[in-house]
């Protein structure tokens, strides 16, 4: 049997029956540019085209292959790029890269299409929406592919200009160039693969792996197990091991058979809440694990029930008593609930993956991380050698969401075996493990109650939480709500209570604890304003005395959506429109420990650090930060990231990337400048040099500095971030990563517009609005890419992720995205970003992040515009059809407007 | 070449009856569930069967479909579209384009349920080969409408709810012709979702002769805009002479054990004229039928009830609410995203002058080189970019040598 991959023959000798063309091209091929996504044919990752035709490689068998030519993104790395690629790069339509290629090739396949039927034209968002329908980007592209796609349809890139755009990697992007950590080949790589538990609590004796050792191919087993040889829940790793594929693992896995002794368990928070005595974990609070990325203090265990330390009330014994009086009080106007929010999951399309290799000296570790020099830390004392033998790296990120931020256990177990067998090893988690062990957002149940007896300010809030971090501590819905509470002066009670289950570990989530704190408080908020007949705008104005959030208020106030808006009484018919607000709130955060070195040489400028791209576009921030200075293009300098080894840089959680390491960047190519400019007197004797842009002007002329480099010594500066002077920071450490949090308080408001069908219960998202105070924005429109994806994300929030667990069993049941749901390009609604300065001067660089600050109050304004729209509020995230034809009072009769006008005739 | 034992490539439908294992069309069911670890022995491969993947007219126009024809080419073949207007409807609402492009219409009709049960590795349900249904007792909000087995999970199959819609026939090995009813059942059987018994391959599948004047309609009740598992899904095929209706066709999926036409709904509408009040009390009778499940699941019914509505409408169509004007505007940019990243400053006067009497002049940051032609800088308030550059405090930052 013989196939054509991009015009070469290929003889298909030795495939697996069951075999697929994405494991014939990445594995056997080496063509890395086709990504494996989720295996199930949703994502489209793995797109490629057979005979023109887009189709799933990952469903499609190496056997159909047969007689057929097949096109991958490889095929597409001419000079000129195809105008796809061009239009691509230039409107950002993309964030980590991982779906990338994907949609390229889906693209392409469209633009040829739609070129032969219509000539050059736009086509309309729904034929495009139509086409990519077999995609997903879990980063949120979508507002920029759509315009990429549409650009390139109308010709905007036919001309063969070069390609460029804002992201400075764009190019390898578009081709599939950029390599993941899932992409890396090591001669001599075994495929490493984790043995689970299939049970939700019990104690394992010796596990036998000799039968699973004795198979061809098969090289060796760790084993895995904590100390006290418990797990915990369904998925804890209890082994890994080493084959030479994954199918030969999988077959010696299966001939493990582990000595289970169950347990009675708990995977349902009712179950868990009831028990009387801790059933879930007996040895105290020190031990938890923490599902939260704070480093968070443990506190008392009582059943199965945590309480951490409860900071961030004021006054909260006077709240609660407020409201406990406030049932009798009759000027009291009180709102009170339980609000609800599913677990989500993190599922970003490079799934947790490390590579590891040892021969005896050094351990070479290539892994999918946001913290890479966190992780090269815990890495080597993971595996117990010196921090100078590890070396890890880590070039490309195919997304993470608070997923990968320290050391997870494909990297534990990939050092392991390496270790063990002195051969490279590859373990990558496929689309059922990631979301089973890769990590979700705790689940949170929030009672909240407000109150307001005429004052300015509502007199008393409470909100007590549990918060379902599986078998691990972390909920801090209420300590985050303190922290970055944006109404100054309300009496404010906060109670944070962890239930245990056995249940996988949660993990930190973009905004973790902000979200689902803010689903409820918000929600509470307007509940309050509609009780007191008041604005929900000018409510929280009133509240609200820092003036870049009353300028944020302002703003909202002056938009059509919000001007045109009518209360819930005035609506009718099927289709309802309503529009909700919400105001969010996250804190500053960065790493002093921060830093950057800028160089030159011969071969020109280059600027490094030890930290990673996640789709943050870090490349891109350095590079202009220096490249600014020096008054040249981006694409001038030269960018080294990705690599332990460099200088420490920053993780790219808690938003601190930007924050972190604009500063140091320019600070350093500064002093390089500065340095330059004093050699070019010294050494050339130029007369009163001065830098402009791109260059030195003297009194005798001009030089552009690439002259100067190659000119003059090769100069280098190393320069820290360190702390925001004049700015009360707050530094600890966890893991040796020390954070530094600022009290700056980076805002936003939301507002959302929805149309809610009565009829089938769907809400359908039209406009979100929002507008963030965060200071300087280091880089507008790769800032508004990440505003775009974190909007996209709340919306998945609010409407379609929900992570589900069989509660008898403990098993997953959303084990892939065919039910657990992303949010797609076609649901995307108008999107609009606005940046409203603020006062952040004493911020070094000027700017606080908004990667968080950009999702924390996007479900709760979809939430507030369905009762707009409706009368009828949302208590539980997703807002899911079934809930709202449940909490619709009525079902309106159809009107005659209903049926669109007569069947139109064939 | 292939692992021999493990995989069979047929070549003739005699081939296929008689070899030994799990058949494989398009592989877009099938290899899901390889990657999954829900299906594993010896393969059957029937993708280079000859012949079976022509769409034929005879005499009286009806059609004869090869169950190797792709989703795509059912969803787009003009003539089809034109005598089976629901069917090419349903064939491209489903699933994805990519997934089309592989996917076979006997793979369509005899795919295996997409319970969560089922799916998973670790629930051996009656559909694997075990005893029992987790679903009836667990989470089966996913689940049927009408409880008539102890099965609970829906038949999965959109081109069966459309076949049964138009009566079609479809032929075994070639030789024998079957009902959609005689193909599924009535699904009381929990182990499978179809009749066929080991060594029958449906072969071809028989279209009536189109009925002229015939408008139909598909629709799909899900969260997001497409590519989702139907929540309901449903299709009607009307012809209406008079100002009445006089031919009704209502299939229902995802809510039983095997795609149903709703006979009673068809009754209500024959002879009624086509207008609101008639289409939903005809529609209120979808829930009628035998044992139906009280459970949350009960909802879908509702789901049924309200969009039985025989429109054209497509689902991809205009959205209702959404103002003309945006849709009739500017066909050169994407209606859409506006980009208004405002670096005005939105700090009050006052504000300023305060800020720069305590600080006593107004710091920069050291970016000195404006007039990128894409995009502006946010810039604190007050700052100006001068050329010449300004000497940042560079005496007060330490550089300090990284860590070893």
């Amino acid at each position: 049997m013989e196939t054509h991959i991009n015009g070469r023959p290929y003889v298909l000798d030795g495939v697996r029956g069951d075999e697929t063309a994405v494991e014939l091209l990445r594995d056997r091929s080496g063509l890395t540019g086709t990504k494996l996504g989720c295996g199930a044919g949703v994502c489209g990752a793995c797109t490629v085209h057979v005979e023109g035709t887009p189709m799933v490689s990952c469903l499609l068998p190496v056997q159909h292959l047969d007689g057929r030519a097949v096109t991958t993104i490889e095929a597409y790395r001419g000079n000129d790029l195809h105008p796809v690629q061009r239009a691509f790069i230039a409107r950002d339509a993309m964030q980590c890269g991982y779906c990338t290629p994907g949609y390229v090739m889906e693209s392409i396949a469209f633009f040829e299409r739609w070129r032969a039927e219509h000539g050059v034209a736009a086509p309309s968002r729904e034929a495009i929406a139509d086409a990519l329908a077999g995609h997903l980007c879990r980063c949120g592209s979508y507002v920029g592919i759509y315009e990429a796609v549409s650009d390139a349809c109308a010709g905007r890139f036919d001309g063969g200009e070069p390609p460029a755009g804002p992201r400075v990697e764009a190019a390898d992007k578009v081709t599939g160039r950029a390599q993941y950590t899932v992409d890396v080949r090591l001669e001599g790589m075994l495929e490493g693969v984790l043995l689970r538990s299939r049970h939700p609590h019990a104690t394992i004796g010796t596990i036998d792996a000799a039968a699973a050792v004795a198979l061809p191919g098969v090289a060796g087993f760790v084993d895995l197990l904590p100390a006290d040889r418990t797990v915990r829940y369904v998925g804890q790793e209890l082994g890994a091991v080493a084959a030479a594929d994954r199918a030969t693992a999988l077959r010696a896995l299966s001939l493990i058979d582990v000595p289970y002794s169950p347990l009675p368990a708990t995977a349902s928070v009712a179950a868990a809440r009831a028990a009387r005595q801790s059933t879930v974990f007996k040895h105290g609070s020190l031990r938890l694990p923490s599902s939260s990325e704070y480093v968070t203090p443990p506190g008392r265990v009582r059943g199965n029930l945590h309480f951490p330390l409860s900071v961030g009330s004021r006054r909260g014994g006077r709240a609660r008593r407020m409201l406990a009086r406030a049932k009798d009080a009759t000027s009291a106007v009180l709102a009170e609930g339980t609000w609800r929010t599913a677990a989500q999951i993190h599922s970003a399309l490079e799934p947790h993956v490390t590579v590891a290799s040892w021969d005896g000296r050094e351990l070479c570790v290539h892994t999918s991380t946001q913290s890479l020099h966190l992780v090269a830390n815990q890495i080597a004392a993971a595996a117990g050698l010196e921090r100078g033998q590890v070396k890890v790296y880590c070039q490309y990120t195919g997304g993470a969401f608070g997923a990968k931020g320290r050391i997870w256990e494909d990297a534990v177990a990939a050092v392991r075996l390496t270790m063990a067998l002195k051969v490279p090893v590859r373990v990558r988690f496929d689309r059922p493990e990631e979301h089973l062990t890769g990590g979700y957002r705790p689940a949170v149940e929030a009672q909240v109650a407000i109150m307001a007896d005429g004052g300015k300010r509502p007199s008393a809030l409470s909100m007590t939480t549990y918060a379902d971090s599986g078998a691990a501590r972390g909920g801090w819905t209420g300590v985050i709500a303190g922290l970055d509470f944006p109404y100054a002066g309300i009496p404010r009670h906060f109670r944070d209570i962890d239930v245990l289950t056995n249940n996988a570990q949660g993990k930190p989530f973009r905004g973790p604890n902000g979200v689902p704190g803010n689903w409820a408080l918000e929600a509470a908020i307007d509940e309050l304003a509609a009780k007191l007949g008041r604005d929900p705008i000018l409510l929280r104005q009133q509240w609200n005395e820092s003036p870049h959030r009353r300028a944020l208020y302002e703003q909202a106030l002056r938009q059509a959506a919000w001007r045109e808006r009518t209360p819930p009484e005035a609506k009718h018919g099927r289709f309802r429109r309503g529009v909700g607000v919400a105001a969010g709130s996250w804190g500053h955060n960065f790493n002093a420990d921060t830093f950057v070195q800028v160089s030159t040489g011969p071969a020109g400028l280059t600027v490094s650090s030890a930290t990673q791209e996640i789709g943050t576009a870090m490349r891109s921030l350095l590079a202009e930060a220096v490249a600014g200075v020096f008054g040249l293009p981006a694409l001038a300098v030269s960018v080294q990231i990705g690599d332990a080894q460099l200088v420490r840089g920053p993780s790219n959680t808690a938003s601190r990337g930007a924050a972190s390491v604009v500063y140091p960047a320019e600070q350093a190519a500064l002093k390089v400048r500065t340095e330059l400019l004093r050699q070019a007197t010294s050494a050339l004797g130029l007369r009163a040099p001065r830098a402009v842009p791109g260059g030195v002007e003297h009194d005798g002329g001009r030089l552009a500095w690439a002259e100067l480099f190659r000119q003059l010594p090769a100069a280098s500066a190393v320069v820290r971030r360190g702390r925001d002077k004049r700015v009360p920071t707050l530094r600890f450490r966890l893991d040796n990563d020390g954070m530094s949090i600022g009290r700056v308080h980076p805002g936003a408001v939301t507002l959302a517009v929805v149309e809610v069908d009565t009829r089938l219960g769907r809400v359908k998202p039209l406009e979100v609005w929002s507008c963030f105070a965060v200071g300087r924005v280091y880089h507008p429109p790769l800032a508004r890419s990440q505003c775009y994806g974190a909007i996209i994300q709340g919306l998945g929030f609010a409407l379609n992720e929900e992570r589900r667990v069989d509660p008898a069993s403990g098993q997953l049941l959303t084990i892939n995205l065919n039910d657990y749901h992303l949010p797609a390009i076609g649901s995307l609604p108008d999107i609009t970003v606005e940046f409203a300065g603020g006062d952040f001067e004493q911020v070094r660089g000027g700017g606080a992040g908004l990667a968080e600050l950009s999702m924390i109050g996007v479900p709760a304004a979809v939430a507030n515009a369905v009762y707009n729209a409706t009368g009828w509020r949302p208590r539980e995230a997703p807002i899911t059809l079934a809930r709202v034809l449940a909490g619709l009072p009525e079902i309106p009769a159809p009107a005659a407007g209903d049926i669109a006008e007569a069947v139109s005739p064939r | 070449m292939t692992n021999a034992p493990e995989l069979t490539q047929v070549t003739t439908v005699e081939q296929a009856a008689q070899a030994k294992g799990e058949i494989r069309a398009g592989g877009t069911d099938f290899q899901d569930r390889r990657r999954h670890q829900v299906s594993s022995g010896p393969i059957v491969d029937i993708h280079r069967l000859p012949g079976l993947s022509a769409i034929d007219w005879d005499e009286r126009g009806a059609a004869r479909i090869g169950t190797l024809t792709t989703l795509t080419t059912i969803a787009s073949d003009p003539r089809l579209r034109d005598a089976y207007p629901g069917l090419a409807q349903a064939a491209g609402g489903l699933a994805t384009p990519q997934i089309r492009a592989m996917a076979t219409l006997g793979g369509s009709l005899l795919q295996r349920s997409r319970c969560w049960y089922a799916r998973h590795p670790e629930f051996r349900c009656y559909q694997r080969g075990g005893d029992r249904c987790f679903a009836r007792d667990g989470e089966h909000e996913h689940g049927v409408v009408f409880d008539t087995s102890p099965c609970v999970h829906p038949h999965p199959s959109t081109m069966g709810m459309a076949l049964i819609g138009y009566e079609a026939l479809v032929e075994v090995n070639g030789a024998q012709w079957r009902t959609m009813e005689q193909l599924y059942g009535d699904g009381s059987d929990p182990t499978r979702d179809h009749r066929l018994e080991e060594g029958e391959l449906l072969t071809t599948v028989q279209l009536p002769p189109p009925v002229a004047g015939e408008r139909a309609a598909y629709f799909r009740a899900i969260q997001r805009r497409e590519a989702e598992w139907a929540i309901v899904e449903a299709m009607t095929r009307l012809c209406v002479q008079d100002g009445v209706i006089t031919f009704a066709r209502v299939t229902v999926g995802a809510v039983a054990r095997v795609p149903r036409r709703l006979k009673h709904v068809e009754a209500a509408l024959i002879g009624q004229p086509p207008t609101a009040v008639t289409l939903e009390q005809a529609a209120a009778l979808a829930t009628a039928g035998p044992a139906p499940c009280h459970t949350p699941s009960t909802r879908c019914a509702s789901f049924a009830a309200r969009f039985l509505r025989p429109s054209s409408e497509r689902r991809s169509a205009v959205h209702p609410g959404r103002p003309v004007d945006r849709l009739a505007g500017d066909q050169q940019r994407i209606p859409g995203v506006r980009e208004l990243a405002c670096q005005r400053d939105l700090l009050s006067a006052a504000h300023r002058r305060r800020h720069k009497e305590r600080c006593g002049r107004v710091r920069g940051h050291p970016r000195v080189f404006s007039g990128k032609p894409d995009w502006k800088h946010s810039r604190p308030s007050g700052t100006t970019s001068r050329p010449g550059g300004r000497t940042p405090r560079s005496s007060s930052n330490r550089t300090r040598r990284p860590p070893a």
